[in-house]
């Protein structure tokens, strides 16, 4: 896949013109038509899968279904994480190849989520959703997913540090998330949020990778941590 | 920037001295077809003296990082560890140190760390090395890399050395941070830039003979005008997918006037056959790419025609 990218000042030009009732402009390259036919498809199977006709009210279903299969279908045109890094070429696929899909579920004067804001751009944050997610087959990463909400899209994704992802440890963090009943996830009040929190703090001074037990002993302290002290804090009350 | 305050002791300046630690370059390499070929790495204009930020330059013209892994080797020799390891040291005399790279490319979104060989009071061993390999396509535009050193097993800590870091993966050294650029194919195509009343772009050739003379700056260039008033659209930057449409033909027409004086004075058949030819010169790169793609050297619009292909089948993208 010869992948494009597009400047600024024209994915504003093409933005400027859409309006909020949908009048939003496909204008793919040649090279990308195929790949546009197979990303309305997915979404059409989405929606039917989930039984809606629109994203609203099941935002996160509708993410986690589209995004687990936006990247199986990205996969084919090699997408690779260097590739995945890439800014405009996420703001071209949101503006230029699927605007329609994009608009569904933000709307068009989302600007930030076409390609604005390089931390929110949606096809973007799907992407890097998964990957730092995946668990080795797409029903695997399903799983460890299905309870989620956007806030853990946000957690995971947003949290980058200043240098990049830990793949590795991204991944073990949301393995072990994954394992959580919502009882426990509830009852520890925000258990992601507050390991995501920890987790920027330790990572000041801690190695995972050189931890004892590498990312996996080290994402199973950090968890037993917070459990641990929210337990403590019930139980004294 | 936060502040870090480390409790326990790390390797001073003292230490390393009384230890004779000797850090080897990295090395780069890739593998084709089973067989390990070096890349080289050298310094980037202004760093020379500093060696800090380096530039990959396969000579071969064949590593890319989208196409090939890329694996990062270095050696850390230390002639006596025993100054490392008890009360006076960083680690107890029980432990286990341990040596690796840390790696980070924001460019990227990722970092990393490559682990490499450890070593304990009783080891005999003073070379010690890390390795690691970045598969292809992980990797675009630059990676940070340190070299470090950090307990791997604490042990027991005997009565004496209570104050010494008792943590599995307490990074006890970090050492010299070197960012190497990644250019990938097209790195070794020689452009300058020039402020001059003058066309857009010019090349200069300046070699006595293309057979020995290596495909660099000091024997051929392309020269890109900053005055002119289309420099502008050149959009020239050391990503190479993402070349403007202009800066494509003018490295397209670049490369044919290459070939053309090339084949003046050599014929395409002793380029072809490697005879007589040294490694990295200004012939063996013509016979790269007119072998890899297919370049036609039949006649001057025939070759426009394919470099014209090469091209698109090596950078890819472009912008819209």
């Amino acid at each position: 896949m010869n992948w494009k990218t597009m400047n600024s000042s024209d994915l504003q030009y093409r933005v400027s013109s859409w309006n909020d009732i949908g009048e939003v402009h496909e204008t793919p390259a040649a090279d990308y038509l195929e790949l546009r036919e197979e990303l309305l498809q997915i979404e059409m199977e989405v929606k039917s899968e989930l039984q809606i006709s629109t994203p609203k009210g099941r935002e996160y279903a509708y993410d986690l279904s589209f995004g687990l299969k936006l990247y199986q279908v990205l996969k084919k045109y090699d997408m690779t994480e260097a590739i995945a890094s890439d800014n405009q070429i996420w703001a071209y696929l949101g503006v230029a190849v699927i605007p329609d899909i994009v608009f569904k579920r933000w709307g068009a004067q989302a600007h930030d989520r076409f390609y604005q804001s390089p931390r929110r751009i949606w096809l973007k944050v799907l992407w890097w959703y998964i990957h730092l997610s995946w668990q080795g087959t797409e029903e695997l990463t399903r799983k460890v997913l299905l309870t989620n909400t956007t806030d853990e899209v946000v957690q995971l994704v947003e949290r980058s540090g200043n240098f990049g992802y830990r793949i590795k440890l991204c991944r073990e963090i949301m393995l072990q998330y994954g394992q959580f009943d919502n009882e426990t996830k509830t009852r520890s009040g925000q258990l992601f949020r507050r390991v995501m929190k920890l987790n920027t703090a330790r990572l000041a001074v801690i190695e995972p990778a050189l931890y004892e037990g590498e990312e996996c002993g080290y994402v199973t302290d950090l968890f037993k941590e917070i459990v641990n002290s929210k337990f403590q804090l019930a139980s004294s009350h | 920037m936060k502040a870090i305050i480390n409790l326990n002791p790390v390797l001073t300046e003292e230490i390393k001295l009384k230890s004779a630690i000797q850090f080897i370059d990295y090395g780069f390499e890739y593998d084709e077809y089973g067989i390990r070929r070096s890349i080289s790495a050298e310094p980037v204009t202004g760093f020379e003296h500093t060696g800090s930020k380096l530039a990959l330059q396969d000579e071969r013209g064949v590593w890319n990082e989208k196409t090939h892994s890329l694996i990062v080797s270095r050696s850390i020799i230390l002639q006596k560890t025993d100054h490392l390891f008890g009360s006076n040291g960083v680690a107890g005399l029980n432990a286990e140190i341990g040596t690796a790279i840390v790696w980070k490319s924001k460019s990227s979104n990722q970092r990393g760390i490559f682990v490499g060989d450890s070593f304990d009071s009783n080891s005999s061993k003073r070379q010690f090395n890390i390795s690691g390999e970045f598969l292809r396509g992980s990797l675009r535009d630059k990676i940070e890399l340190s070299t470090i050193m950090y307990i791997k097993s604490p042990g027991s800590l005997l009565p004496d050395e209570n104050h010494l870091a008792n943590n599995a993966g307490f990074i006890i050294g970090e050492f010299d941070t070197t960012t190497i650029h990644i250019k990938g194919t097209g790195s070794f195509f020689p452009i300058s830039t020039i402020s001059e009343d003058g066309p857009l772009w010019r090349v200069e050739i300046n070699w006595d003979d293309p057979t020995l003379d290596l495909f660099e700056e000091q024997y051929v260039k392309i020269l890109l005008n900053e005055r002119h008033p289309d420099y502008k659209h050149l959009d020239f930057s050391n990503n190479l997918t993402k070349l403007s449409p202009l800066m494509r033909e003018v490295l397209a027409s670049s490369l044919q006037i290459i070939i053309q004086n090339v084949t003046r004075t050599i014929d395409v058949q002793s380029i072809l056959s490697g005879t007589n030819i040294a490694s990295g010169s200004i012939c063996q790169v013509v016979q790269y790419f007119i072998q890899t793609f297919e370049w036609n050297t039949s006649s001057p619009e025939e070759l426009a025609s394919s470099i014209r292909k090469g091209l698109d089948k090596l950078l890819g993208g472009g912008t819209v």
